[in-house]
Formats: C-alpha cells, sequence, structure tokens
C-alpha cells in the first residue's frame, strides 16, 4: 500500500492515462495507485471501454472527391495588390489633380456666370436694354482669373461659343456678342474702348458676362470630362 | 491513407501558395478523408460534412497564405474544420442551452437521418470494427452529439484522428490543460451515456458497472 491510496486518481489522470499524456514521473504514479485500488481500476476500465468504442468507430468513406477545379482563381497572394496600386495613381495623379481643379474653377465660374445673369435678367426685364456708362475694369479681374483654364483649350472655346452665346443672348438681348468673345481673349484690344457689352453696372454688361463665364465653365466641365474617360 | 513524406508536403504547400491548384489538390486528397470524418462525427450529417468539407478546402487554399509552415498543416486544416463546424452547429442550433437539455433528460430519442447516417458504414474493411453493429454506431454517433461541442470536438480529433494532445491544442486554438479536461469530462459523460444502452454492447465492449 502506498500514500497514494488516500486519494483516488482523477478522471483526468485517468484519461490522460490512457493516452499516455501524462509526465512520465506521472504516469509511473497513476500506475501504481492503480495496482493497489481496485476502485480506480475500475474506473479506469469504465472509462477505457467508452474510449474504445469511439476508437471503434469506422472510418467513413467520403462521398465523393473533394478536389478544387483546377480553372479557379489563384490564391490571392496578398503583396499583389500593392504592387499594382501605385503603378496607376503615378501615372495619373497629375492629370487627376489639374482636371480636379479645373472643374473646380469651371464650377465656380458657373455660379458667377449665374448669378451675373440672374441679376441682369432682373434688373433688365423692367428696364430695358440700353448700354452705356463707363466700364469697371476691376471686374475683368475676375475673367482673367478663369484665363488660366481657357488657356489649354483655345480651339474647342471658339468652337462652343458660337453655339452656346445665342441662347443666352435671346432672354436679353445684346447686339454685339462678337467683340465680347474677342475682349476676353486679348484684353489689351478690349481696353481702350470698354464696350457696353462689359460694363457691368447695366443689365445687358452683366448678362453678356455672365454667360460668357457660363460657357466658360461649361467649356472646362466638358474638356475634363473628355479626358476622364 | 499513408501520411505523406514531410518535404513532399512542404514543397506541395509551397506550390500551393503560388497558386498552383493541382499541387493543393494532392493535400487535399491526403487529408479529405480526415476531415470529413472528423466534421461528421462532430456534426452527424453525411450531407452537412461533405458541404463543410468542401467549404474547409475552399477556405484552406484561400488562406493557405497564412500557413507558415507550423508543425503539422493536418492541425490546421482541421482547425479550419472545425471552425467551420462550430460555425455551422452555431447557425443551427440557436438554443444550445434547450437542445442540450432535452437531449439529456430524453436520451433514448435520437434522430433519423443521424441513424441512417450510420447504416450504409457497415462494410468496414477492419473486422475490429465491423464488430459494431450499425445500431451500436448509432449509440456511440448520438452520444457524441449530447456531449457539448468543445468536448465532442476535442474526443473526435484525439479518438478518430488520433491527434496527440498538443496537436489538439493547436488545432481547437486553446491550451494542453483545457484540451486534457475537455476530453476528461467529455469521457466521463459519454460512458454514462453508453452504460444506459449496454445491452447493445458486444460481449468484449461491455461497460464494467461500478458503483453497483
Amino acid at each position: 500500500m502506498t500514500q497514494d491510496n488516500q486519494e483516488h486518481l482523477t478522471i483526468e489522470q485517468l484519461s490522460a492515462y490512457i493516452d499516455q499524456e501524462l509526465s512520465s514521473d506521472e504516469q509511473a504514479a497513476v500506475a501504481a495507485h492503480l495496482q493497489t485500488c481496485e476502485q480506480c481500476q475500475r474506473a479506469l476500465a469504465g472509462l477505457r471501454q467508452a474510449v474504445l468504442l469511439v476508437r471503434a468507430l469506422p472510418q467513413v468513406e467520403v462521398p465523393r472527391s473533394f478536389v478544387l477545379p483546377e480553372e479557379l482563381a489563384p490564391a490571392p497572394i496578398l503583396h499583389r495588390p500593392r504592387e499594382t496600386e501605385p503603378v496607376v495613381p503615378l501615372q495619373t495623379r497629375r492629370s487627376y489633380l489639374l482636371r480636379r481643379s479645373v472643374r473646380a474653377l469651371s464650377t465656380l465660374a458657373a455660379a458667377i456666370g449665374l448669378i451675373f445673369i440672374l441679376s441682369g435678367v432682373l434688373a433688365g426685364i423692367p428696364l430695358g436694354f440700353h448700354g452705356g456708362g463707363a466700364a469697371s475694369s476691376s471686374n475683368m479681374s475676375t475673367d482673367a482669373g478663369q484665363s488660366p483654364t481657357l488657356g489649354r483649350t483655345p480651339d474647342i472655346m471658339t468652337t462652343r461659343k458660337g453655339e452656346k452665346t445665342p441662347p443666352a443672348v435671346t432672354n436679353a438681348p445684346t447686339p454685339t456678342p462678337g467683340p465680347t468673345n474677342t475682349g476676353t481673349h486679348t484684353p489689351s484690344s478690349a481696353q481702350s474702348p470698354p464696350p457696353a457689352v462689359l460694363d457691368l453696372a447695366q443689365p445687358a454688361g452683366r448678362l453678356s458676362l455672365g454667360s460668357l463665364l457660363l460657357l466658360l465653365s461649361i467649356v472646362g466641365l466638358v474638356v475634363t470630362r473628355r479626358r476622364h474617360t | 491513407m499513408a501520411q505523406p513524406a514531410r518535404e513532399d508536403e512542404a514543397l506541395l504547400i509551397a506550390r500551393s501558395q503560388h497558386g498552383d491548384v493541382s499541387a493543393f489538390n494532392q493535400l487535399v486528397l491526403h487529408y479529405q478523408q480526415a476531415v470529413y470524418n472528423v466534421v461528421l462525427r462532430v456534426l452527424g450529417d453525411r450531407e452537412i460534412a461533405a458541404d463543410i468539407t468542401q467549404e474547409t478546402f475552399l477556405a484552406a487554399f484561400r488562406s493557405i497564405q497564412m500557413f507558415r509552415g507550423g508543425p503539422s498543416f493536418r492541425a490546421w486544416l482541421l482547425r479550419i474544420a472545425s471552425n467551420q463546424a462550430y460555425d455551422h452547429w452555431r447557425r443551427t442550433h440557436r438554443h444550445p442551452v434547450d437542445s442540450l437539455e432535452s437531449m439529456t433528460e430524453n436520451e433514448e430519442s435520437y434522430s433519423s437521418e443521424a441513424i441512417s447516417s450510420l447504416i450504409d458504414t457497415e462494410q468496414a474493411v477492419n473486422p475490429e470494427e465491423a464488430l459494431l453493429s450499425s445500431e451500436l454506431q448509432e449509440v456511440i454517433q448520438q452520444g457524441l452529439e449530447q456531449l457539448p461541442l468543445d468536448q465532442r470536438v476535442a474526443i473526435v480529433l484525439c479518438d478518430i484522428q488520433g491527434l496527440s494532445y498538443e496537436e489538439i491544442a493547436i488545432t481547437t486554438q486553446t491550451t494542453m490543460g483545457t484540451v486534457r479536461s475537455r476530453i476528461a469530462r467529455g469521457r466521463e459523460r459519454l460512458r454514462k451515456y453508453l452504460q444506459k444502452h449496454r445491452e447493445l454492447l458486444p460481449g468484449n465492449y461491455r461497460l464494467h458497472t461500478d458503483r453497483e
């Protein structure tokens, strides 16, 4: 009789003993205890038979093959997206930024142009449309702010200008759309005799300037969209 | 099925990591039996076990980059399988407490699909396995299924797949102490369950009726 007899073996000890998963010391101690303790022997036998029954369950044959289709897309390699990602933006980032700023400027121009048109129309309806007075050259700066946008696409601008100006003019007919166009393109020629159409004090002036800005913005937006696709 | 040689397996894994499906399929052929049987014994349904086995290999191929060439590819694979089985069990057993209680109260009532799942397994090659009647197999399977999921998975991995406690700890992402405890508690519960059905047990498996 050893002193181990005082405390019976736990189920956990017996279970691990069956699997030989105890440390060699523990394994030996359990074996020694089992030699003398009938109660633990029976507990072990009961447990072992349950284990044997589970282990006797047959391996079931697979009902089919689980191989994957050969055409399956290759396993996603983690660094692959990072490789391709910087390549595309590096080339497009500059033109993208340029496009963005052009679009922003065009939108701004459209907003200002609409305000001009609106104020021109509102003021022009009761008063008629007789242009006159001194030109305020300070307002030309608003227009000049848009010239970088224009500079990139002068050819498109001139073609579009002819088409788009008439509808704006019909609201409040301005007699000479021709000089307006040349005036914005080459401000030096327009400076000496300030035409009435650019006089912001007059509704007609605001109208024509507004429609001009609107036109420029449309051109800007159209051009950037074309580049985008 | 024979274990593939270490270096062969490492090569197949490396090729699979470069997207080689045919290399991965050689691993599938090696391990499909083990994966299928683990899932089948845990969930007890052949159709579901087949679906989950397929999902397991698909998930394994997709995430094989994550396998860092650890000690056991089998344990890694079985971890995916048991996780899938866990997920399925949670999806289909929304009220685990209720079903567990009803099962332990009325252990005789086993589902018919679990019975049919074991009927065709008679033609076992091993004569020792042939000793188990399909009825007895079904009782054992029911005994497994009334165990809490953690204990069931641990016992299936240990006694049906022959994994070491260390491999089970890797597979179930727990400690060896927990594995030891789960297996012991599961076996004790299973022993009590099988004792109630001892009239079905063949002579050499008859359980000792201790404390009686």
